[in-house]
């Protein structure tokens, strides 16, 4: 335990000097204010570009659609950026040799593996609470309401859930990958399928991806039949993923 | 005796090819022992197969007689430094040793007072810089702090002075000698001079296979013992010697210089006998006859050309 709380020190130390913390929290601050001034003016911008040969009448623009922009840019920029900052979280310390340095060192591979998650899903969390705070405050300033706060906090839970499966899914490839490319390729692979997988017939409303793509309407307040399940789902197979990840590890030679 | 390090047919086989071939070997506890070999013999899978980070194919590993197993990298009497040591380059070497005294579990002021006396062992203390803009020199030298950071009772070095220029190659043969008494040293090479100087134990290794391992002494003695140096008064005299040398069935010779000669034979007590009167007959005058102590060069090329 208390090489596990060093080392996550020493995962905090290294998010903010390598300003990874900083650049995760300015870019979910960003889709944070992006998501209500492109659900406000989106009339606009779509009436500009199409003039008066516009077929059909645009509605109007509610509140709905600044959580609808918000969730749209996070469910493929926010996966994107996960996967690069966190793809070397292990295969950057097994290429440079660090590892080798810290692992013979009381220090062991459950508690590499783990304070590496806890810190980048606690920076991730974060990141996404400020952004929400953002999207919440701004949409209510230019739309005059901005959701129920506890279905607004469901949406962003579902989304928090999701990411957090990538993220296990990110420190697996990292684990199993001898260098970053080779990680990341396999992590976007995984975002792909785990976005997709509310799609499948049958099973997909139990499945990860549904909670991705059940956002806005959970902020909104209609909840869906299922949600429960795919969290359950979705927390084991992020705990799948570390498990796997910490076997990976220890068979390694590094 | 007590020994720090101790394999037994110690193994590792990259598919058809074995890299260390049934190692066995034994290091005495306080030794500084030069690991020595070519590149490609083996040396850095044998020290990441010690430190646990190499899984043996087959083979035991103890150190100070407590089994080491792979994946085990937890045992706290050890300190390890990699050929390339590569560090957490937004620390400063205060954080990153304080990092590593923590890891060990070490208490406040005893590792403070630790860190601040490595520091000044290898030189580093005030330095206040972070590490991403170390020398080389100064990353070595920090490499080997970390590696003593919890008073191991052995400490691995996997070439620490290779890629070093002369003055960081000296400055970091210093530390390792200042250290003996210490600790049980245990690190690889290919610079022979260095061994010589500063080990009093020394490993010979060519492809994964171990030609000698003794105290820098009785290897010397080992492969001394059947060596004559022979100096001839007159250059003059130098070709009728060695075609004369050369012709002797049991003697092999090696010119050093025109009146210098390494002569080789099967027994040193036969070569004082036959020689002097071997020189005599031919009329040849000799300056100087003595058993030769080869450098650890010489036995480094004789065994491994051997082997």
């Amino acid at each position: 335990m208390r090489s596990f709380l060093v080392f996550l020190q020493k995962e905090w130390t290294e998010l903010v000097r390598t300003k990874k913390f900083f650049i995760l929290l300015c870019i979910f601050a960003i889709f944070g204010m992006l998501g209500p001034v492109a659900a406000r003016y989106m009339q606009e911008i779509i009436i500009m570009a199409m003039g008066d040969t516009m077929p059909i009448t645009v509605p109007p623009t509610t509140w709905v659609d600044s959580w609808g922009q918000f969730y749209s840019n996070l469910s493929q920029m926010g996966g994107i950026c996960i996967i690069f900052l966190f793809m070397g979280c292990i295969a950057g310390e097994k290429q440079s040799g660090s590892a080798a340095l810290t692992l013979t060192k009381n220090l062991t591979h459950t508690s590499f593996v783990l304070a590496k998650f806890v810190m980048a899903g606690v920076i991730f969390l974060t990141s996404l609470l400020l952004a929400a705070l953002i999207c919440f405050g701004y949409t209510y300033f230019l739309f005059g309401y901005a959701g129920e706060i506890l279905n607004v906090l469901l949406g962003v839970m579902a989304y928090a859930v999701f990411t957090v499966t990538l993220l296990a899914i990110t420190v697996l490839t990292s684990t199993i990958s001898q260098s970053t490319t080779v990680s990341a390729t396999l992590a976007f692979c995984g975002f792909i399928i785990l976005s997709v997988s509310g799609y499948v017939p049958k099973v997909g409303f139990v499945l990860p991806g549904s909670l991705l793509s059940k956002t806005v309407e959970l902020s909104s307040g209609v909840h869906y039949y299922g949600m429960m399940e795919a969290t359950i789902i979705s927390l084991c197979i992020s705990a799948l993923c570390l498990y796997l990840s910490i076997h990976a590890l220890k068979r390694q030679e590094i | 005796m007590t020994y720090a390090v101790e394999t037994v047919d110690l193994t590792k086989q990259f598919g058809t090819y074995k890299a260390v071939d049934n190692l066995s070997l034994k290091i005495p506890a306080g030794s500084i022992c030069g690991f020595l070999g070519k590149n490609g013999a083996g040396k850095t899978t044998t020290i990441k197969m010690l430190v646990g980070l190499a899984k043996p194919t087959n083979g035991s590993i103890f150190l100070m007689e407590a089994e080491r197993r792979f994946g085990h990298c937890n045992n706290g009497n050890i300190g390890y430094l990699p050929d390339v040591p590569n560090f957490y380059g937004y620390m400063t070497a205060p954080e990153y040793l304080d990092f590593c005294g923590k890891l060990y579990g070490m208490k406040g002021n005893k590792r403070k007072g630790r860190i601040d006396e490595l520091l000044k062992r290898v030189d580093l203390l005030g330095v206040k810089t972070r590490i991403t803009g170390y020398s080389r020199g100064m990353k070595q030298r920090l490499g080997i702090a970390q590696a003593l950071m919890n008073e191991p009772n052995v400490i691995f070095m996997d070439e620490p002075i290779s890629a070093l220029d002369p003055i960081g190659r000296h400055e970091v043969m210093e530390i390792i000698r200042s250290l003996r008494g210490l600790v049980t040293v245990f690190f690889s090479t290919h610079i022979l001079s260095d061994v010589e100087n500063v080990c009093d134990y020394g490993l010979i290794l060519d492809k994964g296979k171990l030609l000698a391992d003794n105290t820098i002494e009785n290897i010397k003695e080992k492969y001394s013992s059947n060596i004559a140096k022979i100096r001839l008064c007159s250059s003059a005299d130098s070709g009728k010697f060695y075609s004369l040398a050369k012709n002797h069935i049991d003697l092999a010779i090696e010119e050093k210089s025109p009146v210098e000669f390494l002569l080789r034979g099967t027994d040193i007590r036969v070569l004082g006998k036959c020689i002097p009167s071997m020189l005599s007959e031919a009329g040849i005058a000799l300056e100087s006859y003595q058993a030769y102590v080869p450098s650890l060069e010489d036995i480094f090329l004789e065994v491994t050309a051997n082997a």
